[in-house]
């Protein structure tokens, strides 16, 4: 039922390394924002149908905070950033420098906020793969939502549903340094695109 | 065909299930995507599909045909007809088709849960299955839930008690 194909050893480190670097820039940039250190993980590219993907954040009915952006130019796709609703609020005392109770909701400038570290770590990491590829590669406007995993990736694998049965994942866990943050970030191409960076790293 | 696994059936994106009681259906964290359920209370049997997309169009890939409401529903219902439900007897139920994440620009692709929710009814009109109980639309994410021996279906948000629908 798969139309998805193999990636060659090749094509998954050549997607390894460019997200490897990304992931590092993107870390660089968060560290920059919160003044911490931070450490990503070594990219995994994982092929998963629809219904295996929400188990590779936590379960479907887990309350999370996703970031949520697409990717247009040469590339098409989507990023989204995956927090707990603890470590969101974590992230946001650090940058905003702040004390707030956990059982407020998100006010207008902290929501700004979470969704400009979408921006940030997202633009990082596509500039390694605009870079590598030498294409035009733009992220849209940061959208942010509050609610269980699952709902908010049936939203992010729409248009891969469009083209397949399942998804190519490119998954990188970071940590905020002493301030126990884990956050996920997924880069979810569509095999079009995917194609077009093969053809253009010729490989 | 998603098989039970400790008297559930949990019915993941693009997934479907047909059950016999006491094993019960659910599926989880419905975003734009639907849940339908379909039930005939006589026989007490009962299938769920997890739908991703309102329809099939030439040029798709891809064969998984749960994924889309005008190809899934007729699917589902044969199966539930093909382990003894009869079909002037099924009535739908269906939860999702929520837009999950907003912005000020509006798109297509951003109403994706409304049409879904359009596809869904059409479909379910198409073949006169009547829909008895609905909770979709919103911006909230949802779980769905079916009890066959109770005919029970129930709706769960975060932060909220379920809702029977």
């Amino acid at each position: 039922m798969s139309n998805l194909r193999e990636l060659t050893e090749l094509q998954e480190s050549a997607l390894k390394e460019i997200g490897n670097i990304g992931a590092g820039n993107a870390a660089t940039s968060l560290s920059v924002m919160v003044n911490k250190v931070v450490d990503v993980t070594v990219p995994t590219c994982i092929r998963a149908s629809f219904s295996e993907v929400p188990g590779m954040v936590g379960g479907e009915e887990i309350e999370t905070a996703g970031i949520l952006l697409g990717v247009e130019g040469d590339v098409l796709g989507k990023m989204m950033l995956l927090l707990s609703v603890d470590d969101s609020l974590a992230l946001i005392r650090l940058l905003m420098n702040i004390e707030r109770p956990n059982d407020d909701p998100l006010n207008e400038l902290e929501q700004s906020a979470l969704r400009e570290v979408g921006n940030i770590i997202t633009s990082s990491y596509l500039n390694s793969l605009a870079g590598f590829t030498n294409m035009k590669i733009i992220p849209t406007v940061p959208m942010l939502s509050i609610d269980m995993a699952g709902a908010l990736l049936n939203f992010a694998l729409m248009e891969q549903a469009l083209e397949g049965d399942d998804v190519l994942v490119i998954q990188t866990r970071f940590k905020v340094e002493g301030r126990e943050i884990n956050g996920l970030f997924l880069f979810l191409p569509s095999q079009a695109s995917l194609d077009g960076v093969f053809q253009r790293l010729g490989i | 065909m998603v098989k039970p696994q400790n008297g559930i059936i949990k019915v993941g994106m693009a997934e479907m299930g047909v059950t016999k009681p006491p094993v019960k259906l659910v599926a989880m964290g419905l975003g734009s995507c639907i849940g339908v359920g379909l039930y005939d209370p006589v026989a007490k049997i009962g299938g769920l599909i997890h739908i991703m997309l309102p329809e099939f169009r030439e040029g798709m890939h891809g064969e998984n045909k749960a994924k889309y409401a005008d190809t899934g529903i007729p699917l589902l219902l044969d199966e539930l007809v093909k382990i003894g439900a009869m079909k002037s007897r099924i009535i739908a139920k269906l939860a999702g088709g929520a837009q999950m994440f907003a912005t000020a620009m509006q798109s297509p692709l951003l109403a994706v849960g409304d049409r879904n929710i359009v596809a869904c009814k059409g479909k379910l009109q198409d073949l006169k299955i009547p829909v008895l109980g609905e909770l979709v639309g919103g911006n909230t994410g949802k779980t769905f839930e079916m009890d066959l021996i109770a005919g029970a279906f129930t709706v769960r948000e975060i932060g909220k008690e379920p809702v029977p629908i």
